[in-house]
């Protein structure tokens, strides 16, 4: 039995189904970040080759479909436990059957891969309205967020397109990395806490108290229902949201 | 009085506006712009009770020359009262925007000195953010009944939306209600917007760069439980409003007791269920090629509280089931209770590829809780064979509410009796037969309103 380790990039992890697809003895595959031990099965470290990751990419836009190789960057980007495994099973179900497959809703792979390709997008939608910047300075706004999923890869163009006239630094807490927009191009650099706190040294921004004046005022008490708010804003993402918090 | 003050009398006073969505325009600046808009719309945050915050709504100011019973900001009303400058709302609006706690501006206002005086300033604020502040976020504006046709053209150049509230679901309540809005103000700009809309087709089909003419279409708001309108009447104005002026949405709000005054119902609570029921017929209506007429009649004038109008529908109707999952076609699908337009698509696409069983439908994440009643798979019913309607909505009857609720002094919407004042009119007087002509005049142009 063999546990493919990869490095946490797209193209590692392309290498890995690479190898892993003719595999009849592969146990998971996961980053070797994440790797622990166990009785069952040996490591198999991959070292990313962009050209075997290109072979996967060319193979998969011209046998099957683009449809079908955006389920497989957003099964990446899901980052759930079982995604690379499932990675697997979907490109070599694909394969064996035809993008057609993706057609059969009740298959049990299928499903899992719509599964996770909802939970991606909804989040997604999610933050495209949670995020809030706040201005250090100059025209500079910066955001943090902790989503579930690796949300700044999809966020990128929205954001581009949206405040293209102002520069962004977008930081994701749970990855460690941030989003920097310098009205010219965009990039994804590592980024950790102490950069952001030597950042907002200093910076405040008043914004935020006419916004919760605006929460407040604009709630109609008659109609209260915390539970539908719940639905709709879950409450691990209010920590971010500076008008649900109090002053 | 400072922009926070302002703000926060000025956010209370447009909360009753019920419409919020930013969808349906797709717009997008130059790069260096501000701005843009997203088909489907994106909600910013949600307040305690439920609704999200899509769009900074606010009334530019609530200083009104009218007097209409149900509102707020009406002229006899003891509120404190404000104003914001053009600049005022234009600098909240990007502030807002570059942080992104908004989707765009939602402006509306109290009348102030004249209706042409009060939509000038609004089309001033939002030309503004378009011209000067170069903004391509989405905005939703307002047109105030009464003003002039040159200023709802130049309003819907600029805006994305456009909105006249038709306040109450009758001339009769309206008289009555909003002695000051008269029915043709009403609807003569509603007919101006479709008829620009119509002519920006036009101009678009000769050249790509026709200017956009309220690209997200028009919506109007009506007050449900404020007068004694059953859900039929209320049913048949939506469904003409869609069909005479190109509606976008109609939207129901619950009326909700602010002002003491005779002419208005003594409730306890704003009638929010009746107001769900109509949303959901609102629905079929738009999505499933529902027509008002099949989901109530003279005989069944309201919505029953217990169930859903697709329910009652289905077990009016035994002939058209059970359905055949692995045969029916989509428009018959969608008219299954518990099956909705994804569940739908998902069992067509499936059964491409295999015929379906409930196994299958169970691992598609279709809830069968309703179905059940209504499909077959291979020709197979899930449990009970042929369900008679008496078992089925005796399955599906909510479960019996809390008996500590807190009970009622007044009558519930349901068996409330006509109010004082507002006479309830047999449906002859109240949908006169010319009701499927065209309209031939202007002062004809909703005639079942």
């Amino acid at each position: 039995m063999h546990s493919y380790l990869y490095d946490s990039t797209f193209d590692g992890l392309l290498t890995a189904w690479f190898y892993a697809y003719k595999d009849d003895t592969v146990y998971t595959i996961c980053r070797n970040t994440d790797y622990q031990p166990d009785l069952l099965s040996q490591p198999v470290p991959v070292k990313t080759q962009p050209d075997k990751a290109d072979r996967i990419r060319q193979s998969v836009q011209h046998n099957l479909s683009s449809y079908t190789m955006r389920n497989l960057y957003l099964l990446y980007l899901s980052e759930l436990p079982d995604c690379d495994l499932l990675g697997l099973q979907y490109l070599r179900l694909c394969f064996q059957h035809g993008a057609g497959i993706n057609h059969a809703k009740h298959h049990p792979v299928i499903r899992k891969v719509e599964d996770y390709r909802r939970k991606v997008y909804i989040e997604y939608d999610h933050m495209k309205g949670f995020l809030r910047f706040q201005q250090i300075g100059g025209q500079v706004f910066y955001a943090r967020f902790a989503p579930d999923h690796n949300q700044l890869p999809l966020l990128r163009p929205h954001l581009e397109r949206r405040f293209s006239d102002q520069k962004m630094i977008v930081h994701d807490e749970k990855r460690h990395c941030a989003l920097l927009y310098n009205l010219q191009s965009s990039m994804i650099v590592p980024f950790t806490a102490e950069d952001a706190a030597r950042l907002l040294e200093n910076s405040r921004d008043d914004s935020i108290h006419a916004f919760r004046q605006y929460f407040q005022a604009i709630n109609i008490p008659e109609r209260a229902n915390p539970k539908q708010q719940a639905g709709y804003m879950p409450h691990r993402y209010r920590k971010y949201m500076p008008e649900t918090q109090p002053e | 009085m400072n922009l926070t003050d302002k703000l926060t009398i000025l956010a209370d006073a447009a909360k009753y506006d019920v419409s919020c969505s930013s969808s349906g325009s797709t717009r997008q600046g130059p790069k260096g712009a501000i701005g843009s808009a997203a088909k489907s719309g994106v909600c910013h945050s949600y307040t305690a009770d439920g609704r999200c915050i899509s769009l900074l709504k606010i009334l530019m100011t609530n200083n009104c020359i009218y007097d209409c019973a149900y509102c707020l900001n009406r002229r006899t009303n003891d509120t404190p009262r404000a104003m914001f400058s053009v600049d005022e709302i234009v600098n909240l609006t990007m502030d807002f925007y570059r942080r992104n706690y908004i989707e765009g501006l939602f402006l509306s206002s109290a009348i102030i000195g004249s209706p042409d005086y009060t939509m000038e300033l609004l089309v001033q604020a939002v030309e503004k953010l378009r011209r000067e502040k170069n903004f391509h976020g989405y905005i939703h504006l307002k047109a105030i009944p009464g003003a002039s046709p040159v200023l709802i053209q130049r309003a819907g150049l600029v805006a994305d939306r456009l909105s006249i509230n038709m306040e109450l679901p009758s001339e009769k309540s309206l008289n009555l209600l909003a002695p000051e809005k008269k029915k043709q103000n009403l609807l003569l700009p509603m007919h101006q917007i479709q008829q620009g809309i119509v002519q920006h087709r036009e101009e678009r089909a000769l050249s790509r760069k026709a200017p956009a003419f309220v690209p997200a279409g028009q919506t109007t708001q009506m007050i449900v439980g404020a007068s004694g309108e059953s859900d039929l009447q209320i049913l048949r104005l939506s469904s003409a409003l869609y069909q005479k002026f190109s509606m976008k949405r109609v939207y129901f709000s619950a009326y909700i007791p602010i002002n003491e005054d005779s002419r208005l119902p003594q409730i306890a609570r704003p009638p929010m269920l009746r107001e769900n029921r109509l949303y959901q017929a609102d629905w079929l209506m738009r999505f499933y090629g529902f027509d008002a007429a099949e989901l109530l009649d003279e005989t069944n004038p309201n919505f029953d509280p217990d169930y859903d109008p697709k329910i009652i529908w289905a077990v009016r109707h035994p002939e058209q089931f059970p359905v055949e999952i692995n045969t029916a076609p989509y428009q018959q699908l969608i008219r299954v209770p518990g099956l909705g337009i994804r569940c739908a698509r998902r069992i067509i696409s499936a059964r491409r590829t295999a015929r379906l069983d409930f196994e299958d439908l169970m691992r598609m994440h279709v809830s069968l809780k309703r179905a059940q009643y209504f499909i077959t798979c291979k020709g197979k019913y899930y449990r009970i064979q042929n369900p008679q309607p008496d078992v089925i909505l005796r399955a599906l009857k909510p479960e019996a509410r809390s008996p500590y609720e807190q009970l009622s002094l007044f009558p519930d919407w349901q068996t409330a009796a006509p109010q004082p004042g507002i006479e309830v009119l047999g449906d002859k007087a109240f949908f006169p037969k010319k009701a499927s002509a065209p309209a031939s005049s202007q002062t004809d142009l909703l005639p079942v309103f």
